[in-house]
């Protein structure tokens, strides 16, 4: 990303920053929606069970892979020893909070809520490989299995960045996460040392997660969303899948590096040079997820095989079309020409709206591969009461666990700011001697 | 800030710096900007070394031409087709070839964007094979068609017999996509040559070569404002490039998905062919410059660091590779299609077993030793790896191509293939053609950028107490 002059705070200063106190507004509101959307899903499951869990499959799709997504973007930094980040990628760390609800809901849906969602659960496939593969043990033990590794590998990950910064400063923050922050302090010794350690660290565990997270999804998408169509299979599936959901990091990182730049005041740290960089990396993902999108759509139309088209032209009919086409505008037309030049990725109003246009777009994305292959063709968009309130529980409950997570550790990633030891893992280092190795023969 | 001494280099000083502006491209060895300009341009002295490389890529690429000229006279029936078969080596070896060429602008244009440093002692080299590879891609369609001299009706120039191509065809598109892609990565390399011409000017003597390379360059003369706009023109290409990597092979792709030939017709064909052919195009800068930085002496240049970097590039194609050879096979066995099934096992346990383990130990196996930071940084590894690699994507295209031919839906049709001695020359000769323009390059231009190495080694100060700013 850009190769630019930084302000470098000192630690006192980022320190500070990092206490200051911010709003409560959004973390009382996402409170309140959580509490709301609890509510109706409850009611929801003895009035329309089936629209409540489906409800509650494609939000989780879209939430479980923000965040989950959320945490991999994280970890590409540390494969890419990426520093134009450094001052903004706490942001999208919080979002490891919601993995552990995630793994709950999940359990939820693949036990309980199995037969109100998925239409094999109650009819086995007639095709053998299809009935082997979704025979409901198996598929509740690779869905749990994949997605609690996946969780317990980011939490990981995330512990060991976070500590770093709980390591150097004061006690601050929420009482209840006190436990976590001494456990984090346990241990901890010289600086140096536990920069380069935690570097080392992290390098392998996010090339493990990088593997996790491209096979994980890959199966979770194929049998939270895919299996719902039984006739259709696209090889492209996974990986369209959990590159929407990278593409949601970003414009939801734009939106977020904003409010916390205004709340923590402090827009010489997060430049005009940070919010560009965020714009271009989602300009950059908005025409990468275009591509895949009709890469895949190019194939299966050119193809004409019925055993594809169905897929596609349930979503291009009826009540569905137009559903299609918002989407299509709010993820791709929109951010294509609207994130073009430099002005619109820094000017706050059109990114913004362009971002948070891109997740409803990509929301939408979810409940288009959900709901269709459920509902078949319709004139009548079964959209009501149980998705919005579903919805906005589900969004409420991942901004409980976002704030709850700000609000407990360090908001800002301290050391990697103000170290002065932060660019020698810069280069291949020996962990142990901590010397850089020699660059040739 | 406190001002050193005027002559003496502040490249130390930065070093120990905990905190290094480019701390990710450090060339510890390279001292000076006269440093950098000797050491490159003595790269372009002709050795024996080189003549004798250039003799034998000559050599291979006579024989191919002249095979070329033996099947022209003699018809394509010399070729190993054997219906319906009527794809093999040619086309096999036109997306081999293409797939190399990826990398080029991959290295050249997005990392560029990316602002990722290991890039910069590489991407020359990168952009040249780029170039010389779509150069050598180029041919195979027109040696594949049996009849070179109407390759000109693929080319949608209006016509008094009103015949067109057929835009419907994906073959039409691959013209326009290479095309486009040819055009843009030779521009693209000509423009990042210019400032580094205009240094061999400067320090020729010849003066008819000096003359030369003053037109080459320009005119160009170092000024703020050439610069300026050079870096404009430079970014504008690397935006403009960058679709391209995705557009190309994903095109050639569609070569094959489009069609519904078993193992043929599938959504991930597009970026998995993409994904191969940065890999084969690693793998492939890997086989040219290891060898350059030991025999032009560029060792200090072209470090481990950078060859670490791209090894792990390489090792992250690889397992995208990987990755969507497992969603092809998983795909095939969950959609019951039996013809499908049958295919992959015929694929992988049947009659082309060999083939379909040779790219997948040489693509997917052996690049997990990447993991290993000493094997990355093991220039003799890599090389021999690189070699695998490139045995191994052209294996992966042989096994795209050749088994969804061979074994199609109708059990009567299913056939052997075997490459004639007519492909095997041919593929021979293409390997000629591309290192004997690659060797013409490397001693007429430099083949690491002057100009990008000046910005990362720290300038000499120029002046005396209260002139800030160092040579530019």
């Amino acid at each position: 990303m850009s190769a630019h002059s930084v302000y470098v705070p000192t630690r006192e200063e980022v320190a500070q920053i990092a206490e200051r106190p911010v709003s409560g507004l959004l973390a009382r509101i996402s409170l309140a929606l959580g509490a709301i959307g609890l509510i109706a899903f409850v009611v929801g499951l003895f009035v329309s069970p089936d629209r409540a869990w489906r409800a509650l499959l494609y939000n989780w799709l879209f939430f479980a892979g923000l965040s989950s997504a959320g945490v991999m973007f994280v970890a590409s930094q540390r494969i890419t020893t990426a520093r134009w980040s450094r001052s903004t990628i706490r942001f999208v760390e919080g979002y490891v909070a919601f993995m552990p609800i995630a793994w709950v809901l999940l359990a939820l849906m693949v036990t309980v809520g199995r037969r109100h969602i998925f239409p094999w659960a109650i009819e086995a496939p007639t095709v053998r490989e299809k009935a082997i593969w979704l025979d409901p043990t198996f598929f509740t033990a690779r869905t749990l299995v994949t997605f609690g590794l996946l969780t317990a590998l980011q939490i990981w990950y995330i512990w060991t960045s976070v500590r770093l910064d709980v390591g150097i400063l004061n006690e601050w923050g929420t009482s209840w996460g006190k436990g976590f922050r001494e456990r984090m302090r346990r241990g901890f010794g010289d600086e140096r040392r536990e920069l380069h350690s935690a570097h080392s660290l992290q390098g392998k565990l996010a090339v493990w997660m990088a593997l996790l997270f491209g096979y994980g999804w890959c199966s979770l998408a194929f049998d939270l969303s895919m299996t719902l169509d039984l006739h259709f299979q696209s090889t492209l599936y996974g990986w369209w899948f959990f590159m929407g959901a990278l593409l949601c990091v970003l414009t939801s990182m734009a939106v977020l590096a904003r409010w916390w730049r205004n709340q923590l005041a402090i827009p010489h740290i997060i430049t005009d040079v940070n919010l560009h960089d965020i714009g271009k990396l989602a300009f950059a993902l908005t025409c990468f997820w275009g591509y895949l999108t009709f890469g895949q759509y190019l194939v299966i139309w050119y193809g004409n095989l019925g055993e594809e088209t169905h897929f596609m032209r349930l979503r291009l009919i009826g009540a569905w079309l137009p559903a299609t086409l918002v989407m299509v505008f709010l993820v791709f037309v929109f951010p294509f020409f609207g994130l073009m030049g430099k002005k619109p990725k820094i000017w706050s109003a059109i990114m913004v709206t362009i971002s948070i246009g891109s997740l409803i777009g990509m929301w939408l994305c979810r409940y288009l591969e959900v709901y269709p292959s459920l509902y078949g063709p319709t004139t009548l968009l079964p959209f009501g009461l149980w998705e919005i309130a579903v919805t906005l529980g589900v969004l409420g409950l991942w901004g409980v666990c976002y704030f709850a997570f700000m609000n407990t550790f360090p908001r800002l990633r301290v050391m990697l700011m103000t170290s002065p030891y932060r660019d020698e893992v810069q280069v291949p280092v020996n962990a142990r001697t901590m010397e850089p190795i020699p660059a040739h023969e | 800030m406190a001002m050193r001494n005027y002559d003496e280099p502040v490249v130390d000083a930065a070093l120990r710096r905990p905190n290094i502006a480019s701390a990710d491209i450090q060339l510890p060895a390279v001292r000076d900007y006269e440093q950098v300009d000797r050491e490159i341009a003595g790269t372009l002295a002709p050795s024996f070394g080189w003549f004798g490389a250039l003799g034998v890529a000559i050599l291979l690429f006579l024989w191919g031409a002249g095979v070329w000229i033996y099947q022209i006279y003699w018809g394509l029936g010399n070729a190993g087709y054997a219906p319906p078969v009527m794809w093999g080596v040619y086309i096999i070896t036109f997306v081999f070839w293409v797939g190399i060429g990826h990398a080029g602008t991959l290295i050249s244009a997005i990392l560029y964007l990316f602002r990722a440093g290991f890039r910069t002692t590489i991407y020359r080299c990168a952009e040249a094979m780029t170039v010389f590879a779509v150069m050598t891609a180029g041919l195979f369609p027109i040696i594949h068609i049996g009849r070179p001299w109407k390759f000109f009706w693929l080319i949608p120039y209006p016509n008094w017999r009103l015949i067109w191509p057929q835009f419907k065809s994906p073959l039409v598109w691959d013209v326009f996509a290479i095309l486009t892609y040819l055009t843009i990565s030779s521009t693209f390399l000509y423009v990042g040559l210019i400032p580094d011409i205009a240094t061999l000017r400067d320090r020729e003597r010849n003066p008819v070569r000096k003359q030369m390379l003053a037109v080459l360059s320009f005119g160009w003369r170092n000024s703020d404002s050439e610069w300026r706009h050079f870096t404009r023109a430079y970014l504008f290409l690397a935006a403009f490039s960058t679709p391209l990597v995705l557009s190309v092979h994903s095109v050639v792709s569609f070569d094959f998905a489009m069609a519904l030939a078993p193992g043929w017709h599938t959504t991930i064909f597009p970026p998995y062919f993409v994904a191969g052919a940065i890999f084969s195009g690693i793998g492939m800068v890997f086989t040219i410059i290891i060898p350059i930085r030991k025999f032009f002496n560029l060792k200090h240049y072209v470090t481990l660091n950078h060859l670490d970097a791209a090894a792990k590039l390489c090792l992250f194609t690889s397992m995208v590779v990987g990755c969507a050879y497992l969603m092809e096979f998983w795909v095939a066995w969950y959609s019951g299609n039996e013809v499908e099934q049958n295919y992959f096992w015929n694929r992988v346990f049947g009659q082309w077993w060999w083939a379909a383990w040779i790219m997948l130990i040489c693509n997917c196996v052996l690049p997990l030793s990447l993991f290993s930071q000493k094997l990355r940084r093991n220039t003799v590894w890599l090389f021999g790896l690189s070699l695998f690699i490139n045995l191994g994507m052209w294996f992966e295209r042989f096994v795209i191509v050749v088994p969804s031919l061979s074994h199609e839906f109708e059990p009567w049709q299913w056939t052997h293939y075997a490459p004639s001695w007519v492909d095997i020359s041919l593929l021979v000769g293409s390997f000629g053609w591309f290192f004997m323009w690659f060797l013409l390059f490397i001693k007429q231009l430099p083949v690491v950028a002057i100009s990008e190495i000046k910005e990362i080694v720290p300038p000499k100060m120029r002046h005396a107490h209260g002139h800030h700013g160092g040579a530019h």
